[in-house]
Protein backbone atom coordinates (compact mmCIF):
# COMPACT_ATOMS: atom_id res chain seq x y z
CA UNK A 1 0.00 0.00 0.00
CA UNK A 2 1.82 3.22 -1.13
CA UNK A 3 1.13 6.21 1.27
CA UNK A 4 2.51 9.10 0.81
CA UNK A 5 4.82 10.39 3.85
CA UNK A 6 3.56 12.84 5.52
CA UNK A 7 4.91 14.96 8.28
CA UNK A 8 1.86 15.46 10.57
CA UNK A 9 1.67 12.45 12.84
CA UNK A 10 -2.01 10.67 13.02
CA UNK A 11 -4.79 12.77 14.74
CA UNK A 12 -6.76 10.97 17.19
CA UNK A 13 -9.42 10.79 14.88
CA UNK A 14 -7.24 9.43 11.51
CA UNK A 15 -6.02 6.98 14.21
CA UNK A 16 -9.13 5.40 15.11
CA UNK A 17 -10.24 5.14 11.57
CA UNK A 18 -6.81 3.26 10.79
CA UNK A 19 -7.38 1.10 13.78
CA UNK A 20 -11.23 0.23 12.25
CA UNK A 21 -10.35 -0.17 8.33
CA UNK A 22 -7.73 -2.70 9.48
CA UNK A 23 -7.79 -4.53 12.74
CA UNK A 24 -10.01 -6.99 11.15
CA UNK A 25 -7.29 -7.89 7.74
CA UNK A 26 -4.30 -7.58 10.09
CA UNK A 27 -5.54 -9.94 12.34
CA UNK A 28 -6.59 -12.54 9.54
CA UNK A 29 -3.29 -11.75 8.24
CA UNK A 30 -1.46 -12.78 11.97
CA UNK A 31 -3.97 -15.76 11.89
CA UNK A 32 -2.53 -17.30 9.34
CA UNK A 33 1.28 -16.12 10.58
CA UNK A 34 0.77 -17.46 13.84
CA UNK A 35 -1.74 -20.59 13.25
CA UNK A 36 -3.54 -19.10 16.58
CA UNK A 37 -6.74 -16.63 16.43
CA UNK A 38 -6.37 -15.76 20.24
CA UNK A 39 -2.53 -15.11 19.82
CA UNK A 40 -3.30 -13.33 17.04
CA UNK A 41 -6.26 -10.87 18.57
CA UNK A 42 -3.98 -10.14 21.40
CA UNK A 43 -0.35 -9.22 19.36
CA UNK A 44 -3.16 -6.81 17.04
CA UNK A 45 -4.29 -5.24 19.96
CA UNK A 46 -1.37 -4.70 21.62
CA UNK A 47 0.78 -4.35 18.20
CA UNK A 48 -2.42 -0.60 18.28
CA UNK A 49 -1.76 0.07 21.77
CA UNK A 50 1.65 0.73 21.01
CA UNK A 51 1.16 2.48 17.78
CA UNK A 52 -1.00 4.98 19.33
CA UNK A 53 1.86 6.46 21.36
CA UNK A 54 4.08 6.34 18.33
CA UNK A 55 1.27 7.87 15.86
CA UNK A 56 4.11 9.95 14.22
CA UNK A 57 5.94 6.42 13.21
CA UNK A 58 2.55 5.25 11.04
CA UNK A 59 3.95 8.17 8.75
CA UNK A 60 6.90 6.75 7.74
CA UNK A 61 7.70 4.91 3.95
CA UNK A 62 6.77 1.64 4.90
CA UNK A 63 3.01 2.64 6.20
CA UNK A 64 1.22 2.16 9.33
CA UNK A 65 0.06 -1.52 8.36
CA UNK A 66 3.73 -2.92 7.87
CA UNK A 67 4.35 -1.50 11.00
CA UNK A 68 1.68 -3.05 12.78
CA UNK A 69 2.61 -6.17 11.06
CA UNK A 70 5.97 -6.35 12.06
CA UNK A 71 5.08 -5.27 15.94
CA UNK A 72 2.41 -7.71 16.19
CA UNK A 73 5.07 -10.82 14.79
CA UNK A 74 7.35 -9.22 17.35
CA UNK A 75 5.37 -9.48 20.42
CA UNK A 76 4.37 -13.27 19.38
CA UNK A 77 7.54 -13.79 19.33
CA UNK A 78 8.47 -12.83 22.63
CA UNK A 79 5.54 -14.90 23.56
CA UNK A 80 6.74 -17.73 21.82
CA UNK A 81 10.42 -17.66 23.72
CA UNK A 82 9.12 -17.48 27.13
CA UNK A 83 6.72 -20.45 26.64
CA UNK A 84 9.91 -22.48 25.34
CA UNK A 85 10.98 -23.23 28.82
CA UNK A 86 7.19 -24.96 29.25
CA UNK A 87 5.99 -28.07 28.44
CA UNK A 88 3.48 -25.54 26.20
CA UNK A 89 5.41 -25.89 22.59
CA UNK A 90 5.19 -23.92 19.73
CA UNK A 91 3.97 -27.12 18.21
CA UNK A 92 1.50 -28.68 20.60
CA UNK A 93 0.16 -25.06 20.80
CA UNK A 94 -0.15 -24.58 17.54
CA UNK A 95 -3.18 -27.07 17.59
CA UNK A 96 -6.28 -24.88 17.57
CA UNK A 97 -8.64 -25.55 20.15
CA UNK A 98 -11.65 -26.01 17.59
CA UNK A 99 -9.90 -27.09 15.12
CA UNK A 100 -11.95 -30.22 13.55
CA UNK A 101 -11.12 -33.54 11.26
CA UNK A 102 -11.56 -32.66 7.47
CA UNK A 103 -12.74 -29.11 7.75
CA UNK A 104 -12.38 -26.43 5.23
CA UNK A 105 -9.28 -26.10 3.45
CA UNK A 106 -8.08 -22.95 4.23
CA UNK A 107 -7.93 -24.38 7.94
CA UNK A 108 -5.89 -27.18 6.30
CA UNK A 109 -3.44 -24.45 5.06
CA UNK A 110 -3.38 -23.18 8.02
CA UNK A 111 -2.42 -26.20 9.81
CA UNK A 112 0.61 -26.45 7.12
CA UNK A 113 1.70 -23.66 8.21
CA UNK A 114 2.32 -24.35 11.63
CA UNK A 115 4.31 -27.48 10.64
CA UNK A 116 6.66 -24.56 9.22
CA UNK A 117 9.88 -22.95 10.52
CA UNK A 118 8.61 -19.18 11.17
CA UNK A 119 10.58 -17.35 9.10
CA UNK A 120 9.28 -19.34 6.48
CA UNK A 121 5.83 -18.96 7.69
CA UNK A 122 5.87 -15.49 7.84
CA UNK A 123 7.89 -14.95 4.61
CA UNK A 124 5.04 -17.15 2.61
CA UNK A 125 2.47 -15.14 4.27
CA UNK A 126 3.21 -11.93 3.45
CA UNK A 127 4.08 -13.26 -0.28
CA UNK A 128 0.81 -14.77 -1.05
CA UNK A 129 -1.54 -12.73 1.07
CA UNK A 130 -0.35 -9.57 1.98
CA UNK A 131 1.16 -9.36 -1.80
CA UNK A 132 4.89 -8.13 -0.86
CA UNK A 133 7.32 -8.54 -3.46
CA UNK A 134 10.93 -10.00 -2.63
CA UNK A 135 12.20 -6.62 -2.22
CA UNK A 136 8.91 -5.51 0.45
CA UNK A 137 9.34 -8.66 2.65
CA UNK A 138 12.95 -8.23 2.90
CA UNK A 139 12.52 -4.53 3.59
CA UNK A 140 9.76 -5.78 6.72
CA UNK A 141 11.46 -8.31 7.85
CA UNK A 142 15.26 -7.33 7.88
CA UNK A 143 15.95 -10.41 6.06
CA UNK A 144 18.08 -10.14 2.41
CA UNK A 145 16.62 -10.46 -0.82
CA UNK A 146 18.52 -13.88 -1.13
CA UNK A 147 16.95 -15.72 1.86
CA UNK A 148 13.61 -14.33 1.43
CA UNK A 149 13.60 -16.31 -2.06
CA UNK A 150 15.16 -19.24 -0.55
CA UNK A 151 12.55 -18.81 2.23
CA UNK A 152 9.50 -18.66 -0.13
CA UNK A 153 11.01 -21.58 -2.19
CA UNK A 154 11.30 -23.89 0.79
CA UNK A 155 7.95 -22.71 1.84
CA UNK A 156 6.58 -23.16 -1.03
CA UNK A 157 7.40 -26.76 -1.93
CA UNK A 158 6.79 -27.87 2.06
CA UNK A 159 3.57 -26.44 1.16
CA UNK A 160 2.43 -28.18 -1.65
CA UNK A 161 3.72 -31.25 -0.23
CA UNK A 162 1.59 -31.06 3.12
CA UNK A 163 -1.39 -29.94 1.09
CA UNK A 164 -0.63 -33.27 -1.40
CA UNK A 165 -0.28 -35.28 1.50
CA UNK A 166 -3.68 -34.09 3.29
CA UNK A 167 -5.74 -34.32 0.00
CA UNK A 168 -4.80 -37.87 -0.31
CA UNK A 169 -5.42 -38.49 3.06
CA UNK A 170 -9.13 -37.08 2.67
CA UNK A 171 -9.54 -39.14 -0.17
CA UNK A 172 -8.58 -42.31 1.03
CA UNK A 173 -11.22 -41.64 3.82
CA UNK B 1 9.26 -17.42 -9.55
CA UNK B 2 6.13 -20.06 -10.21
CA UNK B 3 4.24 -18.94 -7.27
CA UNK B 4 2.85 -16.34 -9.63
CA UNK B 5 1.14 -18.84 -11.73
CA UNK B 6 -0.58 -20.30 -8.41
CA UNK B 7 -3.53 -18.52 -8.16
CA UNK B 8 -5.52 -21.49 -5.79
CA UNK B 9 -2.11 -21.12 -3.00
CA UNK B 10 -3.43 -17.61 -2.89
CA UNK B 11 -6.81 -18.28 -2.90
CA UNK B 12 -6.31 -20.36 -0.08
CA UNK B 13 -4.12 -18.08 1.93
CA UNK B 14 -6.92 -15.16 1.27
CA UNK B 15 -9.77 -17.83 2.41
CA UNK B 16 -7.71 -18.66 6.07
CA UNK B 17 -7.51 -14.78 6.51
CA UNK B 18 -11.03 -13.82 5.72
CA UNK B 19 -11.74 -16.92 8.00
CA UNK B 20 -10.14 -15.45 11.31
CA UNK B 21 -10.76 -11.78 10.17
CA UNK B 22 -14.47 -12.93 10.63
CA UNK B 23 -13.81 -14.96 13.79
CA UNK B 24 -11.74 -12.45 15.51
CA UNK B 25 -13.00 -10.66 18.81
CA UNK B 26 -11.67 -7.29 18.37
CA UNK B 27 -12.01 -4.30 21.00
CA UNK B 28 -13.63 -0.95 19.87
CA UNK B 29 -11.39 1.82 19.19
CA UNK B 30 -12.03 3.50 22.21
CA UNK B 31 -10.71 1.02 24.57
CA UNK B 32 -7.69 0.91 22.54
CA UNK B 33 -6.99 4.55 22.75
CA UNK B 34 -7.62 4.53 26.54
CA UNK B 35 -5.20 1.29 26.87
CA UNK B 36 -2.59 3.62 24.65
CA UNK B 37 -3.10 6.72 27.28
CA UNK B 38 -2.61 4.72 30.34
CA UNK B 39 0.63 3.03 28.99
CA UNK B 40 1.93 6.40 28.24
CA UNK B 41 1.03 7.70 31.29
CA UNK B 42 2.50 4.66 33.25
CA UNK B 43 5.81 5.08 31.15
CA UNK B 44 6.15 8.75 32.13
CA UNK B 45 5.50 8.12 35.44
CA UNK B 46 8.40 5.76 35.36
CA UNK B 47 10.24 8.05 33.40
CA UNK B 48 9.81 10.96 35.81
CA UNK B 49 10.57 8.52 38.75
CA UNK B 50 13.66 7.58 37.37
CA UNK B 51 14.90 10.39 36.87
CA UNK B 52 14.25 11.68 40.84
CA UNK B 53 15.65 8.84 41.60
CA UNK B 54 19.25 9.47 39.56
CA UNK B 55 18.88 13.77 40.94
CA UNK B 56 18.96 11.91 43.98
CA UNK B 57 21.61 9.55 43.89
CA UNK B 58 23.97 12.41 42.16
CA UNK B 59 23.36 14.53 44.70
CA UNK B 60 24.32 11.90 47.66
CA UNK B 61 27.55 10.88 45.56
CA UNK B 62 28.04 15.00 45.05
CA UNK B 63 28.05 15.38 49.00
CA UNK B 64 30.23 12.70 49.74
CA UNK B 65 32.76 14.17 47.21
CA UNK B 66 32.80 16.81 49.07
CA UNK B 67 36.14 17.30 51.88
CA UNK B 68 34.65 17.95 54.59
CA UNK B 69 36.48 20.62 57.73
CA UNK B 70 39.83 18.95 59.55
CA UNK B 71 39.05 16.50 62.26
CA UNK B 72 41.60 17.38 63.77
CA UNK B 73 43.13 21.44 65.69
CA UNK B 74 45.17 23.44 63.33
CA UNK B 75 48.89 22.94 63.07
CA UNK B 76 51.24 25.81 63.20
CA UNK B 77 52.91 26.90 60.43
CA UNK B 78 56.23 26.01 61.50
CA UNK B 79 55.98 22.76 63.92
CA UNK B 80 58.61 22.99 66.91
CA UNK B 81 60.81 19.57 65.83
CA UNK B 82 60.30 16.64 68.00
CA UNK B 83 63.91 14.35 69.36
CA UNK B 84 62.75 11.11 67.10
CA UNK B 85 64.95 8.07 67.17
CA UNK B 86 67.41 8.70 64.60
CA UNK B 87 71.40 7.77 64.17
CA UNK B 88 73.68 9.50 66.23
CA UNK B 89 75.30 12.77 64.90
CA UNK B 90 78.67 10.81 65.23
CA UNK B 91 77.77 7.99 63.16
CA UNK B 92 75.52 10.22 60.73
CA UNK B 93 77.28 12.91 58.47
CA UNK B 94 75.33 15.86 58.77
CA UNK B 95 75.08 19.29 56.50
CA UNK B 96 77.34 21.97 57.25
CA UNK B 97 76.72 23.69 60.78
CA UNK B 98 75.11 27.17 61.00
CA UNK B 99 75.52 28.42 64.40
CA UNK B 100 71.25 28.96 64.48
CA UNK B 101 70.51 25.20 63.55
CA UNK B 102 71.69 23.92 67.14
CA UNK B 103 68.19 23.41 68.46
CA UNK B 104 68.60 23.84 71.96
CA UNK B 105 68.55 27.69 72.67
CA UNK B 106 71.40 29.27 74.71
CA UNK B 107 69.83 28.31 77.99
CA UNK B 108 71.66 30.27 80.62
CA UNK B 109 70.65 28.14 83.25
CA UNK B 110 70.83 24.60 81.66
CA UNK B 111 73.63 22.60 80.84
CA UNK B 112 72.96 20.70 77.51
CA UNK B 113 75.01 17.59 76.89
CA UNK B 114 76.64 16.36 74.28
CA UNK B 115 74.11 14.78 71.80
CA UNK B 116 71.16 15.62 74.04
CA UNK B 117 68.56 17.62 74.57
CA UNK B 118 66.56 18.33 77.41
CA UNK B 119 64.22 20.50 76.18
CA UNK B 120 62.49 21.20 72.99
CA UNK B 121 63.10 24.76 71.97
CA UNK B 122 60.21 26.86 71.21
CA UNK B 123 58.87 28.57 68.39
CA UNK B 124 59.26 31.61 69.75
CA UNK B 125 62.97 30.99 70.57
CA UNK B 126 63.61 29.91 66.88
CA UNK B 127 65.00 31.36 64.16
CA UNK B 128 65.36 28.46 61.17
CA UNK B 129 64.02 25.43 61.53
CA UNK B 130 66.79 22.34 61.89
CA UNK B 131 67.75 20.83 59.35
CA UNK B 132 70.06 18.11 61.09
CA UNK B 133 71.79 17.47 64.53
CA UNK B 134 74.71 19.29 64.57
CA UNK B 135 78.02 17.49 64.69
CA UNK B 136 80.44 17.11 67.83
CA UNK B 137 82.14 20.33 67.16
CA UNK B 138 79.68 22.33 66.43
CA UNK B 139 77.45 20.82 69.44
CA UNK B 140 80.58 21.89 71.50
CA UNK B 141 81.23 24.96 70.12
CA UNK B 142 77.41 26.06 70.41
CA UNK B 143 76.29 24.47 73.84
CA UNK B 144 79.23 26.03 75.64
CA UNK B 145 78.00 28.26 78.55
CA UNK B 146 78.80 31.45 78.17
CA UNK B 147 81.14 32.91 80.74
CA UNK B 148 80.67 35.11 82.93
Amino acid sequence: MKRETRELPLTVEEFEAFYVQSVGRLTGQLYVMLGDLQEAEDVVQEAFVKAWNRRRRLDRDSGPEAWIRTVAWRLAVSRWRLRRRTADAWNRRSAPPHAAGPGPEHVVLVDALRTLPAQQRRTVTLHYLCDLTVEQIAGETGLSASTVKTHLGRGRAALADRLKDTEQEAGSR
Amino acid sequence: MNEHSDPSLRALFRAAADHGSREAATLPVAQVVERGRRAHRRRLALGTATAGVVAVLGLATAASLVPGPAAGPALPATSPSVPGPGPSPSARPGPPPRETEDAAPPDHGSATTYGQRTRPPTTSDRTTPPTAPPSTATTMATTAPPQG
